[in-house]
């Protein structure tokens, strides 16, 4: 018989017993730690103040009828301008796109919406590789209580640290920025909360740092499709807006070459959302992440992506060419003026 | 495959699971094959890289083994030597050479752009390349006999903990390691499991939170006054948690194989001078440089000065100082071909050279201010100073250029600007977190209380810090720094 096997044997209790008191104490303190931390968590959350959104529809119903809502995550943030639509088709644009805003964050926000300012004619929803596989950000979802209502929070697993990892980083982040006793008082921040600023934002000029240069080997990361963490109010999102009857342009938007290739797997991506597309007669699927379209190689075009970067944002010469694009679509959901 | 990646732990996995049944005869094959796989995995192509000049080198030293006289001892020598040396001046240097062929003749010549050549540096060459010229020196000068069995010498070259950024093993204390057979031992393979967390921990919770910081801080500098300086000081401590995590990691992968590393790091920070920091920092690469350059350099210089003193100094100065200087340029070099990286080892030089030359006057300051009736304050100044020096001599290895390192000790301030980074604060206190942790490390040998506890209190300690490594580990695929090299 192989020695190696033999001598682990001998050692066999010694193993057993060390596998077995690590596993109990990880388990012990991995569930003690998360509990602690939840709690932290849910009091940060309660004690944190502003809901900002209230500011925000006060401001808006101030400032005449807004058509067009749009709706996505930072890329949308950075790729889609109202001033654009505002300038080319006369109609005012609303936007809600921010870093952390998943369709979760969309779909309460939609409901909160249509109370204060009424039901929009077209939403332009920008869509992400990673749509179906991001988070939406807790701090974002206090504004709406009942989100934060969540039955699966303390699910099995061997770890409870591990599985809610995302979620223990962004209350971290967060803790952090607030140690300052100002979250969010950068620039984008302020742009976020107000309203006149986002109507003149039209993106950052690219820093023109981009490595466009494809090295040997870069990690490809597949397509996390539907339903996903959040992909369930994602389709609730399209229901209520189909029983709203309003048009919903869903928006794939461009991506710079390299990360093009890293989210390798656009065909799926492609038929996920038309076959959601196709359940609902009044949403129309857009794809502007297309190398035929839109010049996905120019990094003048973009702020940050690369080989084995699967996120990346427009800059403001690549959001104009995009807007230009946009508009001329949605041109044909809008009443003539 | 980064030791950071589940990749990686998902590939470790099926090398233990398997490893022990292999019989002893075949583990070094097993090894072997896993190593290229390990390697090839990055870039099918380079496993030639990796291959070509293992067996070149395995030829030269089996013909200096079987060689009749010393001019064909030499001249098989020198062929294996240059060969791999091209090997890593064409892949590493050779587009920095031809970037200050292309600026000289900018400004001398006028000359057409010379084409780039997009050569893409194979990662880890530089280190399995400096494995196998120490094996040729050592087999040249008959310290080591010439290994005859091609397997484990491949296995030595390419052995896949070690392979992307070292440790540099010496061949005289490895290779017997790989002929001997290895037996399940717990003791051995939990003890490398302990050192891999703890090296995850110094990489995923240290450096890549201080990076944070450190990045956004390089990246614009202007304006930042005194942030800068914590920029410089966390630097040090993300590229020290950095490359002495990864190389926990490496010298815990290979215990828990069965095998001893050389260690890596000894607490450098802790030194008192700059010759004992690089003799803490880095150690498989510095006493590389010490054993195959420095002191050959040293010799030569002295053995070519025929009498006592030379312009009025003594030969043994003289044999420092060109010695120092000279292994610290190439140090710097090896590390990135790069400008910045030979400026920063020249740094190390003068300091090494200033120190070497102002011992007396140091030792008169200390009788004068009586410092030695306190030797734990001087031991604290000497730790204080060599530190500062280190870190700032760091500034010319983060900088992309010397321009940019120019322009950011240009800028160091003593106030913070009116809205301080958040990651300032909660970074002090991790590295508070850290230094404790490092202290108790340090120490544990003589803390009686942990000599006291009973294994399993141990084992829970050990599962509580697995847990702090989930809570507080950045969620980022960061490479590790010295890969680049």
């Amino acid at each position: 018989m192989n020695s190696s096997i033999s001598s682990f044997k001998q050692q066999g209790k010694r193993v057993l017993s060390d596998l077995l008191a690590f596993f109990l104490f990880f388990f012990l303190f991995d569930r003690l730690l998360f509990v602690g931390i939840h709690k932290a968590e849910s009091r940060f959350y309660k004690n944190i103040s502003s809901n900002s959104l209230k500011e925000k529809f006060a401001q808006a119903k101030g400032r005449g009828e807004y058509e067009v809502l749009i709706l996505g995550t930072s890329r949308t943030y950075d790729g889609i301008h109202p001033w654009y639509i505002q300038d080319e088709l006369g109609v005012k644009a609303f936007k809600e796109a921010f870093v952390g805003k998943g369709p979760m964050y969309n779909y309460f926000f939609y409901q909160e919406y249509k109370k204060d300012l009424g039901i929009p004619r077209v939403v332009i929803y920008g869509l992400d590789y990673f749509l179906f596989n991001i988070t939406s950000e807790r701090h974002w979802l206090k504004r709406f209580p009942d989100s934060l209502v969540d039955g699966n929070y303390f699910k099995n697993g061997i770890s409870m640290l591990w599985a809610n990892k995302s979620r223990i980083d962004e209350f971290s982040n967060t803790y952090i920025n607030n140690l300052r006793n100002s979250p969010w008082t950068d620039a984008n921040y302020l742009s976020e909360r107000d309203l006149t600023r986002m109507e003149a934002y039209r993106g950052v000029v690219s820093p023109g740092k981009i490595d466009s240069v494809e090295p040997p080997r870069f990690r490809k990361v597949i397509f996390f499709g539907y339903p996903g963490k959040e992909g369930e109010y994602f389709l609730k999102l399209l229901d209520e807006l189909h029983r709203d009857k309003v048009s919903v342009l869903l928006v794939s938007l461009p991506e710079f070459i390299g990360t093009y290739w890293t989210n390798s797997n656009h065909r799926k991506f492609l038929r996920n959302f038309r076959k959601i597309g196709h359940k609902y007669d009044n949403v129309h699927f857009y794809d502007y992440n297309d190398p035929e379209i839109f010049d996905l190689a120019n990094p003048d075009y973009f702020i940050d992506g690369g080989f084995g970067k699967t996120n990346s944002h427009l800059s403001r010469s690549g959001s104009e060419i995009l807007n230009n694009l946009l508009v001329k679509d949605l041109r044909q959901y809008l009443p003539k003026k | 495959m980064l030791f950071n990646s589940f990749e990686f732990w998902g590939f470790f996995a099926i090398i233990f699971a398997a490893y022990f049944f292999v019989p002893q005869k075949f583990k070094w094959l097993f090894l072997l094959l896993a190593s290229y796989f390990f390697y090839g995995y990055w870039k099918a192509e380079y496993v030639l890289l990796l291959a070509f000049p293992t067996l070149v080198t395995y030829g030269a030293a089996r013909g200096m083994a079987a060689a009749k006289t010393q001019g064909r001892r030499k001249l098989i020598f020198f062929s294996g030597l240059l060969s791999t040396l091209g090997l890593l001046f064409v892949f590493k240097y050779l587009e920095l050479f031809r970037q200050t062929l292309h600026d000289l003749s900018g400004y001398f010549l006028h000359l057409q752009s010379l084409s780039s050549l997009k050569i893409i540096l194979p990662i880890g060459i530089s280190f399995f390349t400096f494995k196998i010229i120490s094996y040729l020196i050592d087999v040249y000068y008959g310290r080591i006999p010439a290994e005859k069995h091609l397997g484990i010498y491949a296995l030595y070259v390419s052995f896949f903990p070690q392979l992307l950024a070292g440790p540099i093993d010496r061949a005289a204390q490895f290779i017997p390691q790989l002929k001997e057979p290895v037996f399940f031992d717990w003791e051995r393979i939990s003890s490398g499991f302990r050192l891999v967390i703890w090296g995850l921990f110094k990489k995923m919770v240290i450096a890549d939170r201080l990076a944070l910081f450190v990045n956004q801080v390089f990246r614009n500098p202007e304006g930042q006054g005194l942030q800068l300086v914590f920029a410089v000081y966390f630097y040090a401590f993300q590229i020290y948690c950095d490359f002495s995590g990864y190389s926990d990691m490496a010298v815990g992968i290979t215990r828990i194989l069965g095998f001893e590393s050389m260690k890596n790091f000894d607490f450098p920070y802790f030194s008192r001078s700059i010759t004992q920091f690089w003799s803490r920092w880095h150690i498989s690469l510095s006493s590389w440089l010490r054993d195959y350059l420095f002191l050959p350099l040293a010799y030569a210089v002295m053995r070519r000065i025929k009498s006592d003193k030379f312009l009025a100094i003594k030969a043994e100065t003289w044999g420092y100082f060109v010695g120092i200087f000279l292994t610290m340029l190439l140090g710097g070099l090896w590390h990135g071909a790069s400008w910045t990286f030979v400026v920063w080892g020249g740094l190390y030089g003068v300091y090494q050279m200033f120190s070497y030359a102002s011992k007396r006057l140091r030792k008169k300051i200390v009788k004068l201010t009586r410092l030695q009736r306190l030797p734990w304050l001087h031991t604290a100044l000497n730790v204080f100073f060599t530190f500062n020096l280190v870190s700032f001599a760091w500034i010319f290895f983060r900088s992309p250029t010397f321009a940019g390192a120019l322009a950011f000790i240009r800028q160091l301030g003593l106030r913070l600007p009116p809205n301080p980074s958040a990651h300032l604060f909660f970074d002090l206190l991790l590295l508070a977190l850290f230094m404790a942790i490092e202290f108790f490390y340090k120490n544990r040998d003589r803390i009686v209380f942990w000599q006291l506890c009973p294994r399993p209190a141990k084992v829970a300690a050990f599962a509580f810090f697995c847990c702090l490594l989930i809570v507080l580990a950045v969620d980022s695929s960061n490479e590790f720094i010295y890969f680049q090299f």
